[in-house]
């Protein structure tokens, strides 16, 4: 049996050192005997005791709740023959967050219970801190939902795919945009199923329940909000998730060389986004093309634009009519600025061979931000 | 020594004037009851008659106004000094020749003998022989001649020549001709002091001073004035340096001076025989025979008459040396063919000895052809002023561009310097923190020439310090202002430096499947010495260049390579230039994935090089990090639709057709079918997809869809098809339902 009394001593002496949640954690469970671990409203393990982590090493690794833990914690009372004592922190009227504490002994429940009260008091302000990252009040089940759709790599089991029917659009918003609560919660306004899983630096919504007929409509309304949404293709496996939260991520990394507040969808972006993996070939690896670059210099000099048509004839699949079209001048001007173009890069940019890899070293330039120019109209 | 109280300009003019003045002097001489003694050519040595109390006078030749009445008895394809002299003979148009009481003739060149024949029928002549060669029987027969005209004197004038009188008057011709000597050698400073035709105008109207004693002070005086004025900074401005060389240039044939002059050049000095020529060399006073230092004082005259002529070409060394000459000119006065053919040796050796450009002028005395000249002349200076690498009035201009430009093609210090010193002249050193000597150039001569004025600037934080020298009778200011300069580069280098400009040259990678090959490589491009960049020693498979400026040198870098790898089976990459060494490491890597990539792609040749593996290593790069199910496209799922045999089939016409920019034609090469067997597929692909209508951007991501599966597949991920297994058979179950 331990003191109480005692145990505020060790609170007291764990909040002075660096890391709090931790060294509670290891101090307690040394006087107590009891697997002691913080768990955030979020899921988040912010620190657990090694008792703890033995019984639940997959949630311990990765510093969040797996779901199968979520259910063996939350759901049962008792675990490995050990009785859990779940105490909730509030923050406001909201819970923010959970003192687990495990024990062997039934005679302990008392004691551990208001062991369990002490702790959520003097963590609330630690809870609450970390609380603040997050714009959406979300239930603890919900963001392990999210968690499970979006982080975990098991597959889902059947009973938990609740929306089962129907497709699936996910929506991602950056956190860097202050407005990142709001479009989600605009996103309510269009479509009434969706689920939203928040991350450290970033939204995700995933709209279900979309049928064929509805989905049109549902881009349309996205697109008007005139907001920067990522919007993914529509799919219909929910395994999907994660990749397409991968993809969406990637997509949103592209620097913005077009027009600010516009959706980005995955049909047109992907590329760029799949682009963004070759980083390394240019940031580390130090890539470079002396034609490119000496085409980029000529435009610097000139001022022209000889760069941004490169790009663009090279994306319409070296069709001058479309390019033409797609950059808003006439074909002649264009046959103009590719003959230039091929004067000052000396190679001819009609070779199959050498317009793939020119395409692909300018996907990477730009990716890479090396020369990024603000003034592009493409894919409009 | 006599002070000249006059303005040099007219100074110049009064001696310009002399020969017009001296009419009425020689005709007081003559009633004092002076004898005269006319003579023409160099070779006479006017001292014979100063012995013998007779004034020696150049008798007029220079006019065009008298040659009309020569040519009534002369030809007219004579020379025109000989009609002219001829024509003031004998219309009396020439006072001096009215006074003269014996005219001295030589045998010179055929004109003036036959000349002179002439004359005999209305002034006594006296002709004497010259030889025609300079050789030491040359000067033996001379110097009878001389002693022959001397006794002549004598018995003519009824006078005798003491050795004691004949050394007096060499002594004085000495003086008069060293004094126009010094007088002529003003014209050495750069940029000149005065107009060529000024000093020729001293040099020409000192004959006429009949008041010989005082000659030698008065040129000196002038002299003494052009120096101090050209201190104070009263010069021309700079102007093309000019000999002139060949006939004798006097009266009406200065013409060419003047055209000359008005152009933009400056006439350094004149190589005739009324110029440098005749008062280049002094007659040996203390010599114990004086007729024989005399005759090798006159013989030595360098007239195109003698053959060989190698003492006018010797003097013509000097005179371009000595006086910086940037251009020869020179004057042929029509029908004097022995200068005539002669130019074909001065052109030759100012040509190819001299390097420097030669323009013959062959003129007569008319003004006739002054147009034409004019703009020859003009043409020829011009010419001069744009081949002139450095102009000698430093252009600062040229230097900042020297400076940066070599900085920019990463040129060695001692390359710049090297550059500067050749533009400018001006003597550069730059030394280290320490003192040491770290480029220079022009350094020996500055200490040869004892350049002893140096400015030293140093760099800021005592990191070292430039030092330039200032050449004997060249500008402080120039040699201050370049020092500058450099420090202003040394200063703008640094803030580069600091801010990380890319003024560095590249490096990169050469890569090879056999190391060997490397060796080879190496050793071939070293003895090649085209390509610019530093290769390092291969390591094992790998080899590092450094200093590689840009495209064309990475190019020559390719084509060397190129000519080593001919006959060689293995296979070698060719990186691209990076720029930051911490991306060497990261760099070799990439550039051994272009190797293994080369090595799958199954190409001709075996150089490759990274710009035609950009699109390969973004899709390797892609799918290595990429978890293979992102890359989900319903596109190619839809091809499926048809069974999963059909569909691999659809999905391989696809990938060709797409790689292939939507060409039927290639798309039916690449995949080895026949364009009716292709063409129903790309049918139903536009039936499944609208392939035709899809935007290119479309088509790019399609396709790099999949490329990445193509890769997942070779990796071994997934070795049954190109979509994953989950996923057509979801479709397959999805047909059924």
């Amino acid at each position: 049996m331990f003191e109480i009394e005692n145990c505020y001593k060790i609170i007291f002496e764990a909040m002075l050192e660096e890391s709090v949640f931790q060294s509670i954690a290891q101090r307690m469970q040394q006087y107590t005997g009891a697997g002691i671990a913080f768990v955030t409203g979020a899921g988040k393990v912010l620190a657990c005791s090694c008792q703890w982590a033995r019984l639940f090493p997959g949630s311990a690794n990765k510093d969040h709740l797996i779901f199968e833990d979520y259910t063996a914690i939350f759901e049962k009372k008792e675990c490995g023959g050990r009785y859990q004592c779940i105490t909730p922190v509030y923050g406001g009227k909201r819970t923010i967050g959970y003192v687990v504490l495990m024990y062997e002994n039934t005679k302990e429940r008392e004691a551990i219970q208001e062991l369990g009260g002490i702790l959520a008091q003097n963590v609330r302000l630690y809870f609450e801190e970390e609380q603040k990252q997050y714009r959406i009040n979300q239930s603890l089940k919900e963001h392990m939902v999210g968690w499970m759709l979006f982080e975990e790599t098991i597959s889902i089991p059947e009973e938990k795919q609740s929306c089962r029917d129907g497709k699936y659009i996910l929506v991602r918003m950056d956190k860097e945009n202050e407005k990142a609560g709001e479009m989600a919660a605009r996103l309510y306004g269009i479509w009434n199923w969706i689920h939203t899983y928040e991350g450290k630096t970033e939204i995700f919504a995933l709209l279900y329940r979309l049928r064929e007929q509805d989905i049109q409509s549902v881009y349309t309304a996205i697109e008007a909000e005139k907001r920067e949404y990522c919007v993914s293709e529509v799919f219909s496996k929910l395994c999907l998730c994660r990749d397409k939260k991968n993809i969406l991520r990637r997509m949103s990394q592209v620097k913005a060389y077009q027009e600010m507040h516009a959706m980005r969808r995955e049909k047109e972006w992907s590329m760029w986004g799949m682009y963004t993996y070759t980083d390394w070939l240019i940031k580390k690896a130090g890539l470079r093309d002396y034609s490119v670059e000496q085409l980029i210099l000529e435009d610097e000099k000139n001022h022209t634009e000889l760069y941004h048509t490169l790009r663009s004839y090279l994306l319409c699949g070296n069709n001058v009519t479309m390019a033409s079209k797609m950059l808003h001048i006439h074909r002649n001007t264009l046959i103009y600025r590719l003959k230039q173009i091929r004067e000052y890069m000396g190679m001819d940019v009609n070779d199959n061979e050498v317009s793939r890899e020119l395409l692909a070293f300018i996907m990477m330039n730009d990716i890479a931000g090396r020369s990024v120019r603000s003034k592009t109209d493409d894919e409009d | 020594m006599m002070k000249i109280e006059k303005e040099l300009p007219e100074i110049f003019e009064e001696f310009g004037e002399q020969r017009k003045r001296a009419f009425l002097e020689i005709k007081e001489y003559k009633d004092k009851g002076s004898s005269v003694v006319g003579m023409y050519c160099a070779y006479f040595p006017p001292e014979l008659a100063i012995a013998a109390g007779a004034i020696p006078v150049a008798l007029c030749s220079f006019a065009e106004e008298t040659i009309p009445a020569a040519e009534r008895v002369m030809p007219k394809s004579m020379c025109p000094l000989v009609k002219s002299s001829y024509g003031f003979a004998i219309e009396d148009k020439c006072p001096f020749f009215y006074f003269t009481d014996l005219v001295i003739g030589e045998t010179t060149c055929d004109g003036k003998k036959k000349m002179y024949e002439m004359m005999t029928e209305f002034k006594p002549v006296y002709v004497m022989e010259l030889p025609n060669s300079q050789s030491e029987r040359g000067y033996e027969f001379w110097k009878g001649e001389v002693i022959r005209v001397k006794e002549y004197l004598e018995e003519f004038f009824h006078v005798v020549i003491t050795e004691k009188m004949l050394r007096d008057a060499v002594h004085l011709n000495n003086q008069i001709r060293m004094s126009l000597k010094s007088l002529c050698e003003v014209m050495k400073l750069d940029p000149a002091p005065v107009l060529g035709e000024d000093v020729q105008k001293m040099v020409l109207g000192s004959k006429y001073r009949f008041d010989f004693r005082t000659t030698p002070e008065l040129v000196s005086g002038v002299r003494e004035k052009i120096l101090k004025e050209y201190r104070q900074g009263k010069k021309l401005e700079k102007r093309t340096r000019i000999l002139v060389t060949g006939c004798p240039v006097n009266g009406d044939s200065l013409k060419v001076i003047r055209a000359i002059e008005q152009n933009g050049g400056v006439v350094v000095a004149t190589e005739n025989c009324s110029g440098v020529r005749a008062i280049s060399t002094m007659v040996d006073e203390d010599a114990d025979d004086i007729y024989e230092a005399i005759a090798r004082k006159y013989l030595s005259t360098g007239c195109s008459i003698m053959t060989p002529n190698d003492n006018r070409i010797e003097l013509l060394g000097e005179i371009i040396e000595e006086y910086h000459v940037e251009g020869v000119v020179e004057v042929i006065l029509t029908g004097c063919h022995a200068t005539g053919a002669e130019s074909f040796y001065i052109r030759k050796f100012v040509n190819e000895e001299k390097h420097l450009p030669y323009i013959a002028v062959d003129t007569g005395y008319s003004t006739s052809d002054l147009g034409q000249i004019t703009t020859r002349l003009t043409a020829f200076i011009e010419m001069i002023q744009a081949e002139r690498p450095g102009d000698k009035e430093i252009d600062m201009n040229c230097c900042y561009k020297i400076v940066l430009s070599g900085s920019n093609y990463g040129n060695s210090k001692q390359e710049i310097l090297e550059e500067l010193w050749k533009y400018t002249g001006i003597p550069i050193g730059e030394y280290d923190r320490y003192g040491r000597l770290l480029a220079s150039a022009g350094l020996e001569q500055a200490s040869r020439e004892g350049a002893d004025i140096k400015i030293e600037k140093e760099y800021p934080g005592g990191e070292g310090k430039i030092i330039t020298c200032v050449m004997p009778g060249r500008s402080e200011k120039a040699a201050e202002w370049l020092a500058n300069i450099l420090l202003q580069n040394y200063s703008m280098k640094k803030q580069f430096s600091q801010e990380g400009e890319d003024s560095q040259p590249d490096y990169l990678w050469v890569l090879a499947e056999k190391s060997e090959d490397l060796d080879k490589i190496y050793d071939a491009v070293e003895k090649d010495g085209g390509f610019l960049g530093q290769l390092n020693d291969p390591e094992g498979k790998n080899m590092f260049v450094s200093c590689i400026k840009g495209k064309e040198d990475r190019n020559r870098l390719v084509a060397a390579c190129r000519k080593c790898m001919k006959d060689l089976e293995g296979q070698i990459v060719i990186g691209n230039g990076f720029q930051n060494l911490s991306d060497k490491e990261e760099n070799r890597r990439l550039q051994e994935r272009v190797l293994r990539l080369a090595g799958e792609k199954m190409e001709r040749g075996n150089i490759r090089l990274t710009e035609n593996y950009y699109y390969e290593l973004a899709v390797e790069c892609i799918s290595e990090q990429m978890e293979m199910d992102t890359a989900d496209s319903e596109e190619i799922n839809a091809l499926y639709k048809d069974g999963q045999e059909k569909g691999r089939e659809l999905c391989e016409t696809l990938y060709w057709y797409l790689r292939m920019k939507r060409n039927v034609a290639s798309t039916a090469a690449k995949m080895k079918l026949h364009r009716n067997t292709l063409l129903p597929r790309i049918a139903r692909l536009n039936e499944i997809m609208e392939v035709d209508a899809m935007e290119g951007a479309d088509c790019e991501r399609i396709l790099l869809v999949m490329e990445l599966e193509r890769k997942k597949k070779d990796r071994g991920g997934n070795a049954d098809g190109w979509v994953d297994t989950c996923r057509r058979k979801e479709y397959e179950d999805g047909r059924k339902a």
